[in-house]
């Protein structure tokens, strides 16, 4: 499955006929087509970092059909997100989905986080494959992370270059406000590649940390 | 569910160039380590090994702080990140030293509560 997600800033100054504008945009963009799988478009929560207004997510069968939809759609969507008068900034990630892991229950609603990130600082690919390979392991650690997926982005735009994008599902937010941020895997472990105080920091501190309510897995296989 | 005040050790161990262990803990003390403290790190273990100030050779430092429990450690973390000094102060160092390393650990005996999140 190949992956685009895009964090969506509102113009404060867009009022509310500039909102339903944008909204129309971005809906109209992820309508089930011939090259569209499924979609989500939700408003984030109030205390998202760097989160954006929107999460907006697609899902192409390959990255053929996000070509086809990027000449088509895309142009179209793009326009109306390039107007400064509606939408202040979009966070850009376009990527091949990673490696995933789900937990028993099939989880399908609930809350959905995503994390775009930079690894701009890492010395090598070596370093790289153990960032993947630990981000992938707290989604069996964390209790509350119930489906998972770490990737590698492919296009980027926004305010960094960013590399990866880890996503993750929970039942309810508190899952990702409460054991998310407790557990020693998170704190004591993966933590020192995002800590400029670490050896092993090479991560960018500027992080989109966004999540929002889901309906459908975004991450889990499409039934 | 744990009250997280388990005790979250947070060591340093630096290898100073040949003769300079004491001048590098000198600076670490004087710079490092009042800050450290208004984030909540509390300062439980100085080591030198070997026991002795050596001129031609490296000492290796393990510096100790503890923090109590998980949002501690993140609210350290997190004033750390958002104060410049703090990098600024192991990008100046890096001329005295030959190697560092940060870890966090834990008593075994707090490990179970650790994990319950």
């Amino acid at each position: 499955m190949f992956k685009l997600t895009k964090l969506v800033t509102l113009n404060p100054e867009a009022g509310d006929a500039g909102k339903a504008k944008v909204e129309a945009a971005l809906n109209a963009a992820r309508k089930p087509s011939a090259t569209v799988v499924r979609s989500m478009l939700n408003p984030t929560y109030p205390d998202v970092f760097n989160g954006g207004d929107y999460i907006w997510h697609v899902q192409f069968a390959d990255e053929a059909g996000y070509r086809a939809w990027k000449a088509d759609a895309g142009e179209t969507l793009n326009a109306v997100l390039s107007d400064a008068s509606l939408v202040t900034l979009v966070e850009s990630a376009a990527y091949e989905g990673g490696r995933v892991g789900s937990k028993p229950g099939g989880l399908n609603k609930g809350a959905y986080r995503t994390l775009f990130l930079s690894a701009n600082k890492a010395p090598n690919e070596e370093a790289i494959k153990l960032f993947d390979y630990e981000t992938y392991e707290m989604g069996k650690y964390i209790p509350t992370i119930k489906n998972w997926q770490v990737s590698r982005v492919k296009e980027a735009s926004g305010s960094r270059p960013w590399t990866h994008i880890w996503e993750q599902e929970y039942e309810d937010i508190s899952g990702l406000h409460g054991a998310y941020m407790l557990h020693p895997h998170h704190w004591g472990h993966i933590d020192r590649w995002y800590d400029p105080e670490c050896t092993d920091y090479m991560i960018d501190t500027f992080l989109c940390h966004t999540f929002c309510d889901f309906d459908g897995s975004m991450i889990s296989p499409k039934g | 569910m744990t009250e997280h005040q388990e005790t979250i050790f947070i060591v340093d161990q630096v290898i100073p160039k040949p003769g300079q262990a004491k001048a590098f803990l000198d600076t670490y003390m004087a710079r490092y380590a009042p800050a450290a403290r208004e984030r909540g790190m509390t300062l439980v273990h100085q080591w030198v090994s070997p026991p002795m100030w050596l001129d031609e050779q490296s000492n290796t430092l393990t510096i100790i702080w503890t923090v109590q429990g998980a949002p501690a450690w993140w609210n350290m973390s997190f004033h750390g990140r958002r104060n410049p000094e703090v990098a600024g102060f192991w990008e100046s160092i890096e001329p005295m030293i030959v190697s560092r390393r940060r870890s966090f650990s834990a008593e075994v005996a707090d490990l179970e509560s650790l994990a319950d999140v």
